[in-house]
């Protein structure tokens, strides 16, 4: 009567852990598919552009920084006091009058 | 058998039981989420292939042209005013003979000599003396205090701010000291001297 039990339990758990084993099956099935939908879904050239978009924001960002450096240093020769454009015109009549041509 | 036995076997082939499906579950869930890791990981390997290739060439073009815009910018400026000193300079070379007539008629007499050494060496005798009006008197007496008497000269009235042309009778040769064929001879020549002058504290800012 015992035994007859004990084996009628363990064929319950065998179901059991069967069970398991469907369900895990369903998951892995249910990830394949999922990862087939990730790649399916990924429209590459739609996806490309909007990256490559969103990159020719910040280097564009980054190219007015430094073209604004350039602009900075450009104020800087314009504004070069009238004593320095004095003293290099000095310079050029000195050699306009005295470089042995 | 008794019934405690019975029973701690039944517990038994349950925990096993339990253990076996927790580990398959468990299994499954790591396989699933692998699967669509790896997913993942592929579309992203796939688009930074194609992209990276594209974000070099994107990034070289803009950062390359805010450079090169920089520096024309610059560069711009620059001959701005190395453009003002040039004319400054000139400007100071038309009033010479008025600020400084000492230093102008030495240099007029410098480049007489010159011209007239440089004529005698190709052996030319009759030489053209080119001037403004105002400078005309000046050279003539010059000319007299030449020690080289086998020269003879003639004199023309020019449209020059000062300095001498000299030619020989037949226009061939011409030898240019006016003061503006002078500074435009020195033009480029004198550029990156006048340029370190004007720049130099730029350049170590």
């Amino acid at each position: 009567m015992s035994l007859t039990a004990l084996l009628l339990e363990e064929k319950k758990a065998m179901l059991y852990v069967e069970e398991a084993r469907k369900k895990a099956q369903e998951k892995v099935q249910k990830a394949r598919k999922e990862a087939e939908q990730i790649i399916a879904r990924f429209d590459e050239d739609e996806k490309i552009k909007e990256i490559l978009r969103e990159y020719e924001e910040e280097v564009r960002a980054e190219a007015e920084k430094i073209f604004s450096q350039y602009r900075k240093r450009a104020e800087k020769v314009k504004s070069i006091p009238e004593s320095v454009i004095e003293e290099a015109s000095e310079f050029i009549v000195r050699e306009v009058l005295t470089y042995e041509l | 058998m008794s019934s405690d036995a019975v029973e701690a076997l039944k517990e038994e082939i349950w925990r096993r039981a339990r253990e076996k499906a927790d580990k398959i579950l468990r299994d499954a869930d790591e396989e699933a989420k692998r699967i669509v890791e790896e997913a993942r990981e592929k579309v992203e390997r796939e688009l930074k292939s194609r992209i990276e290739p594209e974000r070099i060439i994107l990034r070289r073009r803009l950062l390359g042209k805010a450079m090169m815009d920089g520096r024309r910018m610059v560069l711009l400026a620059k001959n701005e005013v190395i453009e003002k000193a040039f004319n400054k300079a000139l400007e100071k070379l038309k009033q010479l003979p008025q600020t400084n007539p000492s230093e102008y008629e030495k240099f007029l007499e410098k480049v007489l000599r010159k011209a007239v050494e440089e004529f005698s060496a190709m052996g030319e005798s009759n030489l053209i003396i080119y001037a403004n009006e105002r400078d005309l008197g000046v050279l003539k007496k010059l000319v007299d205090s030449l020690s080289n008497s086998s020269v003879s000269f003639s004199f023309e009235k020019a449209d020059l701010i000062g300095g001498i042309i000299v030619s020989d009778r037949d226009g061939r040769v011409i030898f240019n000291s006016s003061l503006e064929g002078r500074l435009n001879s020195l033009r480029s020549i004198l550029r990156d001297q006048v340029a370190s002058i004007l720049f130099k504290e730029v350049e170590a800012s």
